[in-house]
């Protein structure tokens, strides 16, 4: 049925249109958004994004290639978002007051949480877009490089280039603890 | 520090938090402009793609790469204005509404069909019945109670739905059940599966549900996208034909499965049977293998559920089934939604049928895509 919906919206149909909208916008904000890691970007990536794909649309040679294209779609749309250089709000996180026997299993998630933030956000946009697809969609390399118009070997660079960065960040962090804890 | 020890393991959790749903203002905006910019829809780039793609037309001899592109738009918009929109659509022979002694199906054009969207929430209701059978967590009877609301008001209404799921150790779900939509002009039902994993954010499945009073002789056909909060739907209500009747199946059993006793159910997995389906139509005439799994009580009454493979000369139908057996061990009750391929793709099957271990009678639609 989806390529259906996608030939009737490449003729102008746009209740097919809104249609694959319903279908894909919440897949589609969820990659934006962990690209981003904003949701105010996310929702103007989102927005630019079904844009780009009604505008894009009669395009499309393959309509069962849907789904890879619009992965391309979302991942350009956040890559401007990105790029354009818009101040980002600092994310405080509200903590709850704990009692007096706090579990420490939740102070290490969030501080878990913390420090895979600090270090996805240093990878560049492009590095994320691979790890989301990779790691959140569960998209194969050969399915990445094909949606994004990339070699294999520069998405499996990529990745590898990201996860190693990654690893480096808790591996740095988990120094400063220890040397922490040996100063202390 | 946690005690993970990859870092793609918590890259990947840490990766599932955050949101899954998107907020109504940018599909709103995207919307609004689609809407503010339409499409010319006999556009050429289109049309020129879908004729090198092979669909029938005539040639005009080109005079120049431009005078082509002239000239076929041109061949284009008279014969699609002479033959209708349906012109352009994809040709499917396959398609028709099989009926009792048609066993030759006829293309019919139709119309564009206005696609349907909406959404639905459920709340449970009744708590499911758990059990684990060899590693794999069950759950069973669970029922929730449904709000729906669609811009088709028919699809518009209140209706319960039951779900019963397996989990196994490696984090694969499959969900199963029946789901109803009711309101003042009559009752939509069918049968549903659904193919995921337990740590799944949203999960997608097809919806087939055929109409009843009012709204017999149609069939929804769509799918739906669930998550956590709602469950968005997408489809098309069409005409669906009177039913398949004349049809019989005769079945031999191949394996028995193997049999666990949890309490007092007996959890019978992987049993096979080979059957040879005769109808009136003979698109759906075959050599059938069912794979049967059931939850049975003492008085041989239960849950069945499994996988059904139908294929002829034409090509084959593959999906799920699911039912009940009656007290006594021989009668069931089944209802089946089948995908086809070959000559059949694009199309579904939905049955329901009454038999016993050897022979059966039932009752099918082919559900055309529009």
């Amino acid at each position: 049925m989806e390529r259906e919906l996608v030939e009737q919206a490449q003729r102008g149909d746009q209740e097919a249109f809104a249609a694959l909208v319903h279908l894909t916008a919440d897949r589609l904000y969820g990659i934006a958004y962990r690209i981003l890691r904003d949701p105010s970007h996310a929702e103007d990536a989102l927005q630019n994004a079904l844009i780009d794909m009604w505008e894009g649309l009669p395009g499309l040679r393959d309509p069962d290639r849907f789904e890879a294209w619009t992965y391309r779609v979302i991942v350009r749309a956040s890559y401007r978002e990105a790029h354009r250089g818009r101040r980002w709000m600092a994310k405080v996180r509200r903590l709850a007051v704990a009692p007096e026997s706090s579990d420490d299993g939740e102070l290490d998630q969030i501080a878990t949480h913390d420090e895979m933030e600090a270090a996805f956000g240093q990878l560049t946009p492009e590095h994320r877009a691979v790890v989301v697809l990779h790691y959140f969609v569960g998209l194969p390399l050969t399915e990445i490089a094909a949606a994004l118009g990339l070699p294999v070997g520069t998405v499996g660079s990529r990745l590898h280039y990201a996860v190693r960065s990654l690893r480096a960040a808790f591996e740095a962090d988990a120094r400063r603890v220890v040397a922490w804890r040996h100063s202390a | 520090m946690s005690g993970y020890d990859d870092i793609e393991l918590r890259l990947t959790d840490w990766l599932e938090e955050g949101p899954v749903e998107v907020p109504d203002a940018p599909i709103a905006a995207a919307l609004a402009h689609a809407r503010a910019h339409p499409r010319r829809r006999w556009s050429v780039v289109g049309h020129w793609r879908t004729l090198m793609s092979g669909t029938n037309m005539t040639h005009v001899r080109p005079r120049s790469n431009a005078g082509w592109l002239v000239a076929a738009a041109a061949v284009v918009l008279v014969v699609a204005v002479a033959g209708g929109y349906g012109f352009l659509q994809s040709n499917n022979p396959g398609v028709g509404l099989g009926g009792a002694g048609s066993p030759e199906p006829t293309a019919t054009p139709s119309p564009t069909t206005t696609v349907i969207i909406g959404t639905e929430a459920c709340s449970a209701v009744t708590a499911a019945t758990t059990m684990t059978v060899d590693g794999v967590d069950a759950s069973r009877g669970e029922r929730y109670d449904c709000s729906t609301t669609m811009s088709d008001p028919r699809l518009t209404g209140d209706g319960t739905a039951i779900l019963n799921s397996d989990q196994q150790s490696d984090g694969t779900w499959l969900g199963w059940g029946t789901r109803e939509i009711t309101n003042e002009g009559g009752t939509w039902r069918g049968p549903f599966m659904i193919r995921s994993t337990a740590s799944a954010r949203t999960m997608r499945f097809d919806v087939v549900l055929m109409g009843e009073d009012g709204y017999a002789g149609l069939v929804f056909r769509g799918n739906a996208v669930m998550s956590a909060a709602r469950t968005r739907l997408t489809g098309i209500v069409i005409p669906v034909g009177p039913p398949i009747t004349g049809q019989s199946t005769n079945c031999l059993v191949r394996s028995s499965g193997t049999d666990t006793v949890v309490g007092e159910i007996t959890a019978t997995r992987g049993a096979r049977l080979e059957c040879i389906d005769v109808a009136s139509d003979r698109r759906i005439s075959g050599t059938t293998t069912v794979d049967i799994n059931g939850d049975l009580l003492a008085d041989g009454s239960g849950l069945l559920w499994g996988t059904q493979f139908t294929h002829n000369t034409g090509g084959a139908w593959q999906g799920f089934w699911l039912g009940t057996q009656d007290p006594g061990g021989t009668t069931h009750h089944v209802e089946a939604l089948l995908h086809g391929s070959g000559d059949y793709a694009g199309l579904l099957l939905r049955q329901s049928g009454t038999g016993d271990a050897e022979a059966g009678e039932g009752i099918s639609w082919i559900v055309p895509s529009r």
